[in-house]
């Protein structure tokens, strides 16, 4: 359900806005129910979840915040890791769970951008962040849009048990160098005590940005390079173009890990602890996508090549990835499509096929009936391991009104282990 | 360099990447081929505003007193056209552009129903009719480009403390419309653009997605990929190929907390477990990673078994020598003991 939340949402209630008259209401959101029971041969499972997403503001805009969270209640308890339906929210000894994902408060300034505290996410530096404590971002200055920002607190890492010994501090500055062009530089201090090991690391990182537009086409550039501990750890060149007129849409990239990466603060850590170090490679993106009236196109390829053939290994792997995806908008009123994803991985492919359709109905109702088909092809001891998994699935959606909505999904699937039967039912109430 | 002409050999000398560009280009052209529409109005502004220097007025009469613009009539066109259409083909005659309603792209630049606007309120206030038509003065070809862009109307009611708020201009906002650029497949494009930090005022997620909007699918939801085989052996698979896929979502802790809590499929059943046994080799002989050390962080490699004598050769039978009855002090038969005794 991650649903854009728009200003009429937020103007109060879902119904429709006055033009031009609403303000935002003090709080607005969205409360999601959702049971979900799973079974299998002799086993089963019943879960409960809700989620609360929440947005707020003061009417004169001094201030205005969010929390999204999640409690889970385990409705028949796990009592050991030895069954089909254990997941990370079983590791806990309490049938019910809760989760913070983020809630932050924003304080309005005519000199800051933002002013947050809080648990908050930080999505624009080299690294993605999340953190409970304070970030303030000055509000741009002169042609150049000069902004200078800066952050600590204590990284949020989900999973863990403890947050002793964590801490982040960063700082960022960015101005426009020429026309188009921003240039960004972020510090990034990292501290993660996990599984009884201290970690501590320092990422520089530098990005150029370029957008060059026109009246039908944009074209962005990027170019990121990040440093750890004062020395090159990955450079990144990635561009998109997209062509309005002629429904063309192009990305690429190009990206070069250029240090071997050991153990390291969360999240910065390519989970060496499970999977070992993470070794130079280089890997190209390219994807292409066009929209005709009544169908559209999306194909691209990643390829992979580690550095040093010696190496290679059971986790750091060439491969090359091709995925094409097929949609009919509408065709006698039902909108289809199919999607096949490839990878090629040394030792390892696997390939996936599915195939929708989806048709919306009077009353707000609309239904989506799906079909895929996976093939794990691996070498865990022989090198001819494979692993069938048929899906199919039927998805019903009920938008009752602006605000509620109801949703109920079917889900079987036949795999090598056995088979398994998912049923979920949703009520949603967006205010 | 090496390394890229070598990775671009690869891929496209690959069968299936030949056949997936084949199958892309051919049905570019198929469909482009059928595609039937209405071709743009050939109209330059770019003429008649850059070059001949008119005013907007000219032509857009009532642009300064009324609501409605205004668009060209034939009597104004025929001012200086009568003259110059007098050799021209009939299709690039002035009258081509009229049809009984009138100019025939006056679609082009209307606005929908829903958006609060008035034409005139703009010009009294603003002036430069460039402004908001930007880049008319290079225009050629009257379709959806000279439509006024929204990202204008943001920057200009932004730098001037103008409402800015999206129901300031629109009546009608329904939550479930979407703009073009997320028709297709965008789950897999999102990426590349929503982590800029000072996207473009029209394209900024921020207009209609906030925070949660991100988290509620990285790490509040699982993806529709992580069925019940991927819970129980597909995740390695592919953790083992790509681990930077699943950075887009977790953390290392989420691998340490579920690999210390449970079993391994490979390890359940009475037949695992106890002493001596071979349950080392039930999945791991020969060895052929370091699989056993993704949990057992003791377990000492196979790799570093100590080195035969120096007088051993690989041909030996070590068994021979070494009992052929009595158990050895670890789990295998010694039939290949250099594959970690070197």
């Amino acid at each position: 359900m991650s649903e854009p939340v728009s200003d009429s949402i937020r103007a109060g209630a879902g119904e429709e806005t006055a033009p031009g008259a609403a303000k935002a209401a003090p709080v607005s959101g969205q409360l999601l129910t959702r049971y979900r029971g799973r079974f299998t041969g002799n086993e089963s499972d019943h879960d409960l979840y809700e989620t609360v997403d929440l947005a707020f503001e003061d009417h004169e805009r001094r201030w205005s915040g969010a929390l999204l969270a999640r409690a889970a209640y385990d409705l028949d308890g796990r009592e050991s890791g030895q069954d089909d339906f254990f997941s990370l929210q079983d590791t806990y000894e309490h049938r019910l769970t809760a989760q913070l994902f983020h809630a932050y408060v924003d304080v309005a300034s005519s000199s800051f951008s933002l002013v947050r505290l809080g648990r908050q996410p930080a999505y624009e530096t080299p690294l993605m962040l999340y953190f409970d404590g304070v970030r303030a971002e000055l509000a741009p200055r002169g042609e150049r849009r000069a902004t200078l920002g800066a952050f600590a607190g204590v990284g949020d890492h989900q999973y863990e048990s403890s947050s002793d010994g964590d801490f982040v501090f960063g700082t960022f500055g960015s101005m426009l160098v020429w026309p188009g062009a921003e240039l960004r530089a972020d510090w990034m201090h990292l501290e993660d005590e996990r599984l009884g090991a201290e970690h501590e690391d320092d990422l520089l990182g530098l990005v150029l940005g370029q957008d060059i537009l026109g009246e039908e086409r944009a074209t962005r550039l990027d170019l990121r390079f990040t440093s750890l501990e004062g020395n090159g750890r990955d450079v990144r060149l990635t561009g998109s173009h997209v062509d309005s007129r002629a429904n063309v849409t192009l990305q690429g990239s190009l990206y070069r890990l250029l240090q071997t990466q050991h153990q390291l603060a969360a999240p910065l850590d390519p989970f060496s602890d499970t999977l070992f170090e993470l070794f130079p490679y280089t890997q190209l993106g390219l994807s292409a996508g066009k929209d005709w009236e009544d169908f559209s196109l999306l194909s691209g390829l990643d390829l992979r090549r580690v550095e040093e053939d010696s190496d290679e290994g059971e986790f750091n792997r060439d491969f090359e990835r091709y995925f094409l995806t097929g949609t009919l908008p509408e065709v006698l009123t039902v909108s289809a499509s199919m999607t096949g994803e490839l990878w090629r991985a040394t030792d390892t492919d696997y390939e996936t096929w599915g195939a929708s359709l989806a048709r919306a109905f009077e009353g707000g109702w609309d239904a989506t009936l799906g079909s895929a088909y996976s093939l794990y092809e691996y070498d865990l001891v022989s090198g001819e391991e494979r692993d069938h998994v048929r899906t199919t699935y039927l998805d019903l959606r009920w938008k009752a009104s602006l605000a509620q909505r109801w949703r109920l999904r079917y889900e079987f699937e036949r795999n090598d282990f056995d088979d398994f039967h998912e049923v979920r039912l949703e009520y949603a109430w967006n205010f | 360099m090496e390394l890229l002409k070598r990775t671009l050999g690869r891929a496209l000398s690959s069968p299936l990447a030949a056949a997936l560009a084949l199958v892309a280009c051919a049905g570019c052209m198929l469909v482009d081929a059928l595609r039937s529409g209405e071709r743009a109005l050939v109209f330059s502004h770019a003429l008649h505003v850059g070059e001949e220097e008119l005013a907007c007025v000219s032509c857009h009469e009532s642009a300064e007193a009324e609501e409605a613009p205004g668009m060209p009539a034939p009597d104004s066109c025929a001012v200086c056209h009568d003259e110059l259409d007098a050799e021209k083909t009939t299709e690039r005659q002035v009258a081509a552009l009229f049809d009984g309603l009138g100019f025939r792209a006056v679609r082009a630049s209307r606005l929908d129903d829903e958006v609060l606007f008035t034409h005139l309120t703009h010009v009294t206030a603003v002036k430069d009719c460039g402004a908001c038509h930007r880049g008319i003065e290079e225009n050629r070809v009257v379709d959806a480009g000279v439509a006024v862009d929204m990202q204008a109307c943001q920057r200009c009611h932004a730098e001037s403390a103008l409402p800015n708020d999206c129901s300031d201009c629109h009546a009608e906002i329904d939550r479930d419309w979407a703009p073009p650029s997320h028709a297709r497949d965008w789950t897999r494009l999102h990426g590349r653009d929503c982590r800029r930090s000072d996207p473009g005022a029209a394209d900024d997620c921020a207009l209609c997605h906030r925070d949660s909007s991100c988290e509620q699918c990285h790490r509040v939801e699982l993806p529709a990929s992580h069925d019940a085989h991927f819970r129980l052996r597909g995740h390695a698979v592919l953790a083992s190929v790509d681990r930077a896929g699943c950075a887009t979502c977790h953390e290392p802790a989420s691998c340490d907390r579920c690999h210390a809590e449970t079993l391994p499929l490979s390890h359940r059943g009475a037949s695992f477990g106890g002493t001596r046994n071979t349950h080392c080799l039930t999945c791991h002989f020969p060895l052929q990673g370091e699989g056993c050390v993704t949990c057992h962080k003791a377990t000492p490699s196979h790799a570093l078994g100590p080195p035969k004598p120096d007088w051993h050769t690989p041909a030996m039978d070590c068994r021979s020598c070494h009992g052929s009855s009595l158990p050895l002090s670890h789990v295998d038969d010694g039939s290949n003991c250099n594959l970690c005794h070197p």
